[in-house]
């Protein structure tokens, strides 16, 4: 589902973000991506996301070649990759329900159909009773599964997760890791970025490892499951 | 070729819900979603939006007010150049019989709308009555008057080649003494109102382009503000036309309503002045009345209100749009 081929990606100054990094996650697949910081786990997921483009090498999602989509069609790439980082990044304005609404309301989904994708999200992530709330009213564990709900409710082939669990104290964190499980086990591709070893060594799942941009160790044979 | 389908392989039609959802419907759908959230967003913040309506309520009310004066002044410049005549002066030894063959040669050779004679003897009455002096020719001994044909044209516009020509070829008649038509003042009229018709379109121009800029730092502000939620809309997909419709509809309806608000301004002042103005016009035996912007006026002013307010909008929600990305 998604690859990367020899992926460079270097800023301005020459400083080196990624360096030949390759990877495949299968269809249904769920990783860790950890390292120390700066050793290119954002990036990584950027690229994926769209928000970034690779200096050398090829970014594939679903057989798809990043580098083929355009600036007018990154929107619809997006809309099939849910993206969680460790800012819940919620429109204070809106209630819980408006905010996870919000990827439907873009696709164009009839508003008629919201109500029951929404409702179908909030109670995945255990947050049934709070749609009529505005964000800054949860706690920070609540705020972090509203953007989850809000990741998956266009039912995305892939989840992208960027130190979701990086303000969160140790049950929240593993909660919030277990959902993503759930979604894996539903079939949805997930990556989720973590500096939290311990807690990622629990989830026993594949476990790869950046270091100054390489992928320096890929615990395909001792964690897999599948 | 290749990006399209990439993007389809990778879109999420919406078509696969079990609604039955056209594209049409679907566009109508967020049209309406961001039509109420600027509606919203104007609301939320009542003080602001009421001051920005204000200046372009009063920017727009400007030359709206100057263009309808402009225009009860041309109506009523017509009203008087239609009641222009020309008058034939005839010379002294013309009898009034010879006066009623010329008239009526004007009569078959021009197309008149009405022509009077007028003899000296009732020429002399008329001054007596008009002035209130009396008696005149006791002390003057002789008619000073000279009988006159007063003939007025079908033709609206006195100041033509073709009258000028009329009138050169009357004043040969024989028995006519001089032609006049008094032009200078209409003339005059006719060119201030030429100057005024430009000086108001000049100011709309400005003002209009303050519209403009007002819409357009407001909706600045705004996208500014909205930095965040910008951001986060494109993480999740949306299109710049999807983060653009709430920006466009709300300078439509700054644009709209502050049009709205300059119709009221004009109206009030138009009602304010047409006391005062009907007197006037009252005191020169004349039933001038004031008139107001006309429904098709008002709605050509609400027309550019709105779409300045769209324009201001794009300009500068385009400039923003792209700037603004997630990182």
């Amino acid at each position: 589902m998604i690859e990367l081929k020899h992926v460079t990606k270097s800023y301005e100054q020459n400083r080196i973000a990624l360096s030949q990094a390759s990877l495949t996650l299968a269809q249904g697949e769920m990783a860790f991506l950890t390292g120390h910081s700066g050793a290119g786990k954002s990036t990584l997921l950027k690229l994926i996301a769209l928000l970034e483009r690779p200096t050398q090498g090829k970014v594939m999602i679903g057989g798809v070649d990043l580098a083929d989509v355009g600036k007018a069609d990154i929107p619809y790439v997006r809309r099939r990759i849910g993206v969680i980082f460790q800012n819940p990044y919620l429109l204070p304005d809106r209630n819980v329900f408006d905010n996870v609404a919000l990827p439907l309301q873009i696709a164009g989904w009839p508003s008629g159909s919201w109500l029951k994708r929404v409702r179908a999200a909030l109670e995945k992530v255990g947050l049934a009773n709070k749609e009529a709330v505005l964000p800054q009213t949860l706690s920070g564990g609540e705020q972090q599964r509203v953007s989850i709900a809000r990741a998956i409710v266009n039912k995305p082939a892939v989840l992208l997760a960027d130190e979701p669990t990086g303000n969160l104290d140790p049950d929240l964190s593993e909660e919030i890791m277990h959902l993503f499980q759930d979604f894996h086990q539903v079939g949805v591709t997930v990556l989720v970025a973590s500096h939290d070893l311990r807690l990622i060594a629990k989830m026993k799942h594949r476990i790869i490892t950046l270091k100054e941009g390489k992928v320096v160790n890929d615990g395909l044979d001792k964690h897999s499951i599948t | 070729m290749k990006t399209q389908s990439a993007s389809r392989t990778l879109q999420n039609p919406p078509t696969s819900t079990a609604y039955s959802y056209s594209r049409l419907s679907a566009l109508w759908d967020q049209h309406r979603q961001a039509a109420r959230i600027s509606i919203h967003r104007i609301c939320r913040h009542p003080l602001g939006s009421v001051l920005t309506l204000l200046v372009i309520g009063v920017a727009l009310a400007l030359p709206t007010l100057l263009s309808v004066l402009l225009g009860n002044g041309e109506s009523l410049s017509q009203h008087w150049s239609g009641g222009t005549q020309i008058t034939v002066y005839l010379s002294e030894n013309t009898n009034a019989q010879r006066a009623e063959q010329i008239m009526t040669l004007l009569k078959e050779r021009y197309q008149l709308k009405n022509a009077r004679y007028i003899s000296p003897e009732e020429g002399l009455v008329n001054f007596e009555r008009d002035t209130g002096i009396e008696h005149v020719v006791e002390q003057l001994r002789k008619n000073p008057l000279p009988g006159i044909i007063e003939i007025m044209p079908e033709i609206a516009d006195l100041g033509s080649a073709q009258v000028q020509t009329w009138l050169n070829t009357i004043r040969q008649f024989p028995g006519v003494e001089n032609v006049q038509l008094d032009l200078a003042w209409v003339n005059r009229l006719q060119e201030m109102a030429r100057f005024a018709n430009r000086l108001v379109h000049a100011l709309a121009l400005l003002l209009g382009m303050v519209v403009l800029l007002v819409i357009g730092n407001t909706i600045r502000l705004s996208t500014q503000n909205r930095r965040e939620e910008i951001k986060i809309a494109k993480l999740i997909g949306a299109t710049d036309a999807f983060i653009r419709r709430p920006f466009l509809y709300t300078g439509f309806f700054y644009g709209l309503l502050g049009a709205l608000l300059s119709w009221l301004v004009v109206s009030i002042v138009i009602l304010w002045l047409r006391a005062p103005i009907t007197q006037l016009a009252a005191s020169y035996q004349s039933v001038f009345q004031l008139r107001n912007l006309s429904f098709m006026g008002a709605m050509e002013l609400l027309l550019a209100g709105a779409l300045l307010g769209f324009a201001g909008a794009l300009i500068a929600v385009n400039l923003q749009i792209r700037q603004i990305e997630p990182d």
